[in-house]
């Protein structure tokens, strides 16, 4: 079966849901593919109110897509985009994870990517160890899975949600202390194989069995880049962002992109930027104006915006910090690479399999790029992010085999 | 009401946790009591079970990381299948989840029975 829209949108949260309200008012078939059980993006994971629009996180979500599905959009859940090809068609894995997942494609004659942001990584040593997590992990067993990670945690970096998760850390009945770089950070593991303790350069220990890594966030372009958009160095963010003219259309005909993935990070910018890609994408497909737009959420802009250009400490050259948490390359490993000449990203890929792994190169991105600029020099804008290539996320094989439909 | 040390049971702002229909999965062995349909990752966590695997090269212990799919690490054999990313996996009635060693070892067996 293939599903066909006018608009498909990838991504449920603030982006994603104004678009499909501005599209939707004036006539087009809108579908959304949003990986969560619920719309919200990452709004759904916060407890605390947005200044100025004195809504919780967690409401943002239903309320606009409450607006949105009065608009005549669709909303597809717990659907994952793995692939976007040149005809516009999106491979689709949908009910992920259940006895039910099964793969589909998307057609639309115009894509809006509203596919947010992903936390960084760190390479210190225990950075892996279990009790180690990122924000958006800790927010989601907190408020998604009503679990405490544990009793005492360190939250580690300045980037923009360390202040709302030292609150919903306690929120939660934690112990929480912070610590504001992950520079000369080492964790280290207890009897039980997880995080008991973690000491700084500087001689201070931490007795803690959970650690959350706030170090801002990387724009989530695989799909852009698998498309072949053309890219920028975004200097306040320290990442590439797709090249975007004012409505977020892309250097690809009929693809554009919003919210977080564009470099936005801030929730109001996001919905404003969703609505006017959406405005551009009705034009397109010359649907008349003039109706006015029902009332969208107005969240004001800057609250929480902070420069998210915070990046992971980079290792001392060749120890044996894990770089590449899924292949476990170490910084030995790409130090010995960039040694016989590797020089981008991709020659470090090739050489050590740093990037081939489950996240394909999702997480030791930003770290193979610091290493990069600081062992040879060049400019971080200039070391591309590896070519994205299907499938973006994990898809197991049989469920693309029974995959039925045209060709 | 699980016996579950790590579930938020009230929280300040999201207040009383919603009751859920409760189902057994067994982890290494060891019956659990879990909320039908949320992550096994979460079941795992609520018990204090912190370690999912260990990797393939260098033996070390992994958990939960990224909590939405992305990263692997929380990938154990599920129904002797291994690699199944916990944190995106519901849980259902008769599950049987083992702490994976590397890559794993296939033996799929019968899916659960759905208990009425």
């Amino acid at each position: 079966m293939t599903i066909r829209a006018e608009l498909a949108i990838i991504g449920g949260g603030p982006a994603g849901l104004a678009a499909a309200i501005a599209a939707a008012s004036r006539g087009v078939r809108v579908t959304i593919v949003d990986a969560g059980d619920a719309p919200g993006g990452a709004t759904a994971l916060h407890t605390h109110l947005y200044p100025g629009a004195e809504i919780r996180g967690y409401a943002i979500g239903p309320r606009v897509w409450q607006t949105a599905r009065e608009c005549g959009a669709t909303l597809l859940s717990r659907a994952v985009a793995w692939g976007l090809f040149e005809d516009n068609s999106i491979g689709l894995v949908l009910g992920r994870g259940t006895p039910d997942e099964r793969a589909d494609m998307l057609h639309a004659d115009a894509i809006i990517l509203a596919t947010g942001a992903t936390d960084r990584a760190a390479t210190f040593p225990g950075a892996t160890l279990p009790g180690v997590s990122t924000t958006t992990a800790v927010l989601t067993m907190l408020h998604r899975w009503r679990v405490r990670p544990g009793a005492v945690a360190l939250v580690v970096g300045s980037g923009p949600a360390a202040p709302f998760v030292v609150h919903a850390l306690r929120d939660a009945g934690m112990d929480v202390q912070t610590t504001p770089t992950d520079d000369g950070l080492h964790a280290f593991a207890g009897l039980d194989g997880a995080l008991a303790r973690v000491e700084t350069r500087a001689g201070d220990v931490f007795a803690c069995d959970t650690l959350v890594l706030a170090l801002g966030a990387e724009p989530a372009t695989e799909l852009a880049r698998m498309r072949g958009c053309a890219m920028r160095w975004e200097p306040s963010l320290g990442s590439h962002i797709p090249v975007q003219d004012a409505s977020g259309q892309t250097s690809v005909p009929h693809l554009f992109i919003a919210g977080d993935a564009a470099g936005m990070m801030d929730a109001g910018y996001a919905l404003a930027q969703g609505s006017r890609a959406a405005a551009a994408v009705a034009d397109l497909l010359g649907k008349p104006r003039g109706r006015a737009y029902p009332d969208t959420l107005t969240i004001p802009p800057g609250a929480f915006r902070a420069v998210s250009g915070v990046t992971g400490a980079m290792p001392p050259i060749g120890e044996p910090h894990t770089v590449c948490r899924c292949e476990e390359v170490t910084a030995a490993d790409v130090d010995a690479a960039i040694a016989a000449g590797a020089r981008t990203l991709g020659d470090v890929k090739r050489r050590t399999r740093a990037g081939m792994g489950m996240c394909q190169g999702r997480w030791c991105s930003p770290a193979l790029r610091g290493m990069l600029a600081t062992r040879t020099g060049q400019l971080p804008a200039t070391l591309l992010p590896m070519t994205a290539r299907p499938s973006v996320v994990p898809v197991p094989l049989g469920v693309l085999a029974e995959m039925g439909g045209e060709g | 009401m699980s016996d579950a040390p790590h579930r938020i049971h009230d929280h300040a702002v999201l207040g009383a946790l919603p009751s859920a229909e409760l189902v057994t999965i067994i982890v290494d062995d060891e019956p659990l009591v879990a909320r039908s349909g949320e992550p096994l990752a979460a079941t795992l966590l609520a018990h204090g079970r912190r370690i999912c695997r260990t990797t393939a090269r260098m033996g070390e212990a992994r958990g939960v990381f990224c909590a939405v799919g992305l990263c692997g690490d929380c990938a154990m054999q599920v129904d002797g299948i291994p690699g199944v990313r916990t944190c995106v996996t519901p849980a259902r009635q008769g599950m049987v989840v083992r702490t994976q060693h590397g890559l794993g070892v296939w033996e799929p067996t019968q899916p659960p029975d759905d208990a009425p």
